[in-house]
This record gives C-alpha cells, structure tokens and sequence, in this order.
C-alpha cells in the first residue's frame, strides 16, 4: 500500500465515523454526542439510550452494511465489464432480488418470519445470476452481459409490476411500492443479523478479484496470459454482486446509484487501477449511504422522504452527466 | 537447445481451419520472425501458444511439459505475450501498468516485493520508458505505448516472449529500438517469436523466420536460406528483389506477382 492509497483510507475511514455518529445524533429527537455515547456504553432504560440502541444503532449499521456492499460491488462490476456506467442494477441482481421481496409482500408472508426477506432478495439475486450465466454463456463478453443484465432487469421489473397490480389489497400494494422506494427506517439488529453474514461472504468473494480486475484492463488476452482465469473471475464477482446486493436489497430496498458514483468519484485518487478501487469503494459506499440516510432524516417532517428516492434524485442526474462527460471524450 | 515446441497442432476457428498440421520448435537465445500475409495464421498461433486458444489436435509443449497442463500462473511466469495493439482501458500509470507483469508472481493478496520492483525497474530501464513512469498509459504517443507495453510483457521475467507485430504502425526508430529489446531478451538467454510485417528488419533481427502461408509452414531457416524472391512471390504474392549492403538483407518490393510494372498508383 502506498503511504498515498493508506491516507485515503484514513480518510474515508474517518468520515464514515464521523457520520456514524452523526447518524445517531439525527433524528426526531435530536441527540447529543455525550448522550449518544453514554446509550452505548452504558445502557439504561431512558428514552434517549432506548433509541440510540433499538432504533439509530440498527440503522447507522444497516447504513455502513448495504453502502459498502453496493459500492464494492459497483467497482467490482465496473472493473469487470470495463465500463464505468455499470452498477449493481445492471446485471438485474437489484431488480431481481426486489422481485423476490415484492412476492414475499404479495403473499403477505413479511410477518411470519424475520429470515424470509433476506431468504427471497438473495434467492431472486441468485436466480438472475443464474440467469445470466446460462443467457451470457461461460464465456461472456462485456456486451453481451450487460444486455443480459437489461433483459433480466427488465422482466424482474415487469413481474413486480405484474404483483403490484394483482395484489389482493390496496395495502400490500402500497407496502411493495414503499418497499422499492428503498429506505433504512425502521430496522431492527435482527435485520442487520441476518443480512451481515451473507454480505461478508460476498465481500470476500468481491475483495478476492482485486488483482484479477487491475489485469484486465489492459484486455482479456493479456489478463490470462498474465494468469488470471476468466471464468473464475466473472463466477466470484457474480457470485459475490448477487450475495452482497441480494442481502442488502431484502434489508434496505432497491437503493440506486450508489455502486455508480461512488467508485466514479473514488477513482481518480487511487490511480484508477480498478483492483485497488475495490477497498476504497467499501468505505465511500458507507459514507455515501449514511450522508443521505441523514439527510432524509433532516429534509423529512411528517412523512420520511425515502433513501432510494433520495438516491435516485441524485444519482440519475449524475449518470447523465458520466454518458455526456463520455460522449465528449469519444467524440 | 529447444524450449518451446509446437506437435503437429490443428486449430479451428469459426469452423474454417486455421491452421493444420503445423510443427515447430523455439530454442534458448533464439529470435524467430514469425512473417506471412494477412489471414495466415499469425496471431492464431501465437494465441495457442500463449495457452489462450485451444488447439483442436496437437500439443504444445514447454521444456517438455505440457502447456495446458500448467497452472496458469506458472504458465504466465514462463510465457509472456504481447498482444497486437494491447492498451489500457483505465488511465494508470506507466509504472503500474508495467507492474502488472509482476502478477504471476503474486498470490491473490501478497503485496509486491523487492524482487517485483527490481523486475518493473529493470524492464522499464530496458525499454527506457523510466521518464514516462509517472504518465497516465492513456496519453501516450505510438512509440511510448509499444515501448511501454513490452516493458509489461518483459515485466514478468518468462523466458519465452509471443509478440504480434509489436513494431506495427512505429517510425523507424521506434521499429529499431523495439526490435532490439526483444534480440537483447534472446541474447540473454530468454526466447521470442515476433510476428513482423517488415521482411528486412526481421531479415537484419532473427536468427530464424518462420514463414506461415494458408495455416502451414511454407519455410522455416535462416533469413538467408528463407527470404527469397520466389518464396516471396509464392507466400506473399509479391515480386519482391534482395540485395545485400554491408551483409545485411534489403528486401525491396516491385510490384504485385504478374504484375510487375505496377508501380506507386498502381492500383491492385
């Protein structure tokens, strides 16, 4: 590590932990930072540490969980598909394992069981890498990946649509579209429980591909002739994307843009070697998620403006931006 | 004494044969020109012998062994290829473009050593791409960008470098100076095979050429005994002339074959 690669980490490192606690400081009830820290250190039964624990903690960590799972698997897919407009949504691991939770709503099941979320999200992940893989063929070209990846997405979209429209009461369809919306409200550590496990698998797998991606971009040719197996590479980052971003989805709803800004900001400052975005990606994921999750804490009176829509309202915009910024180089 | 050796291989593409039949061997210090027309078979043969495309018959074999037996990085520590117009995607720098050759070399979360950052110097001295070191592989001219990209190749310390047409669209000098990195690699008892276009610089580099014609071996012996005006004419369709200036080979070319007095404007 250069002593400038370990100064970014110091950095980002520091700002997710100064909007960690910012994170337990918002809401609400404004809290201060002397009784945020006392709730954790010392709990008691006063209303203030009964929040920080049942309430702010599960969020912040759910924060720093889906963010760092949606921004590593953004740079693993950029760096795999060479192309830096793709994202977590791209290959349908987002739509999919939104369809599976949308069924679980449909059949009203959400109540019966704290696993069943996470179970669906992942299952829907993993049924469109499956997908994808038998769509793309072994030996899949970036292009045809990302069109599998659209066709996936597209169809994941219209089923949930299609449950959306034939669900039973007005309520369960209000609760699939306030689902999809994406938000970290009302969470509890269970959630965080359940999806942390499946996250860290799929980080590993991710974290794994560094060396793998730094090769490939000088071509696929050159990539395996330096040794890296191909097929290896594409089954870990599919593999890990439909793990990290299948849990995160089941635990937070489709958050967008987040795996498309936040390697395209960090970039720059790692030399734009896609294996060594991988780290730096994680911790601006989770800085990224826990500054919006604050500020739709703070824009929101009455009803809580969603973290996806948030999200979404930044991030379409900046993906404009990315495809002009591209089309002018090229042009 | 020979390293590489290729046993009667058979590579299909696309359902057109490709090539067939085809043997030969690379020995230590040896430089072979790799020389025939478009389409021949170039870039095919060089991709099996870097292990990238599977042979449908026939076998290669390094030192013996062989190579689709190798794990593929031992294989990429042994076997170097330098792919036709290879550029990077992202705009690193040269310094950690070249660093990639060390990967080999590296398990999947060991950091690079003394020993790697010798080889990237090394490499780079020897290519003399040292003051581009810190430019992004994005910006630079033709001649850099070969120059840096066979530092890469050079990089991971194999003994046996593929290149296909690593000197394609240089000037002359760069032409030149890459051309004696690559016999400086042979010279210090690695081995190359170089696809080339240019009849006379293979003639003034390679001890050996190889010349390849409709997915076989037309000719393989000293540039002497191989580039002659009638195997030119048969493999390259053109009626080239030789003449000989300070014991090197010039190979100059007159027109199309059975059109002799075609000339510039000619047309084909």
């Amino acid at each position: 590590m250069t002593s400038r690669t370990g100064a970014l980490y110091g950095f980002l490192a520091l700002a997710v932990t100064g909007l960690a606690i910012l994170s337990f400081m918002t809401g609400p009830s404004a809290l201060s930072a002397g009784s945020v820290w006392s709730a954790l250190v010392a709990p008691d039964a006063s209303p203030s540490s009964i929040i920080v624990r049942e309430i702010r903690l599960p969020r912040t960590l759910l924060a720093i969980l889906v963010g760092a799972s949606l921004g590593l698997s953004g740079a693993a897919l950029q760096g795999l598909l060479r192309n830096p407009l793709a994202e977590p949504g791209i290959i349908g691991a987002s739509s999919s394992a939104a369809f599976g939770t949308a069924l679980v709503f449909y059949f009203g099941l959400a109540g019966s069981s704290l696993a069943v979320l996470p179970a669906a999200g992942m299952t829907g992940a993993m049924l469109a890498v499956g997908l994808l893989f038998a769509l793309a063929g072994r030996d899949a070209t970036p292009l045809s990946l990302i069109l599998a990846g659209v066709a996936i997405s597209s169809f994941a979209s219209a089923l949930t649509a299609l449950a959306i429209n034939l669900a039973s009461s007005a309520y369960a369809a209000l609760e699939i579209t306030f689902w999809l919306l994406g938000s970290l409200a009302d969470r509890t550590m269970a959630h965080a429980a359940i999806a942390a496990p499946a996250m860290a698998a799929g980080w590993v797998l991710l974290l794994s591909c560094g060396r793998g991606l730094s090769s490939l971009s000088l071509g696929e040719d050159t990539a395996k002739s330096l040794g890296v197996s191909l097929a290896s590479l594409r089954a870990r980052i599919v593999l890990g994307v439909a793990l990290a971003v299948g849990a995160s989805v089941s635990v937070s709803g489709a958050i967008g843009f987040v795996g498309l800004i936040v390697p395209h900001l960090l970039r720059p400052a790692v030399g734009h070697d896609p294996g060594r975005l991988l780290g730096v990606s994680m911790l601006g994921g989770a800085a990224l998620m826990l500054a919006a999750d604050i500020v739709v804490r703070l824009l929101s009176s009455g009803i809580e403006i969603r973290l996806g829509v948030v999200t979404a309202l930044i991030g379409a915009p900046f993906f404009l931006a990315l495809l002009l910024q591209m089309r002018r180089r090229s042009g | 004494m020979s390293r590489l050796e290729a046993r009667n291989l058979h590579i299909r593409l696309g359902g057109r044969a490709v090539l067939s039949d085809l043997s030969f061997q690379l020995g230590t210090g040896e430089l072979a020109g790799l020389l025939g027309p478009n389409a021949s078979g170039k870039t095919t043969l060089l991709r099996a012998l870097a292990a990238l495309t599977e042979p449908e018959r026939g076998e290669i074999a390094l030192d013996g062994a062989r190579v689709a037996s190798l794990a593929p990085r031992d294989r990429a520590r042994r076997i170097a290829y330098l792919e036709q117009g290879a550029a990077s995607q992202w705009p690193v720098t040269v310094q950690r473009l070249v660093a990639l050759g060390r990967s080999p070399h590296l398990a999947p979360w060991e950091r690079a050593g003394e020993s790697d950052r010798a080889a990237v110097a090394d490499a780079m001295a020897r290519c003399d791409v040292g003051h581009l070191a810190a430019r992004p592989a994005t910006e630079l001219s033709g001649g850099e960008a070969a120059r840096v990209m066979l530092a890469r190749a050079l990089a991971t310390g194999a003994e046996i470098l593929l290149a296909d047409e690593p000197v394609s669209h240089l000037d002359p000098y760069h032409q030149f100076s890459v051309m004696k990195v690559i016999r400086d690699h042979a010279d210090r008892g690695g081995a190359a095979l170089v696809a080339l276009h240019d009849l006379t610089l293979a003639a003034r580099f390679c001890d050996r050429v190889l010349l390849l014609h409709e997915g076989g071996i037309a000719a393989n012996g000293t540039p002497d005994d191989i580039l002659t005006p009638e195997m030119i004419a048969r493999v390259f369709s053109v009626d080239a002339s030789l003449t000989r200036q300070d014991g090197l080979l010039h190979v100059v070319q007159r027109g199309i074959v059975g059109r002799a007095d075609d000339g510039p404007g000619g047309g084909v």
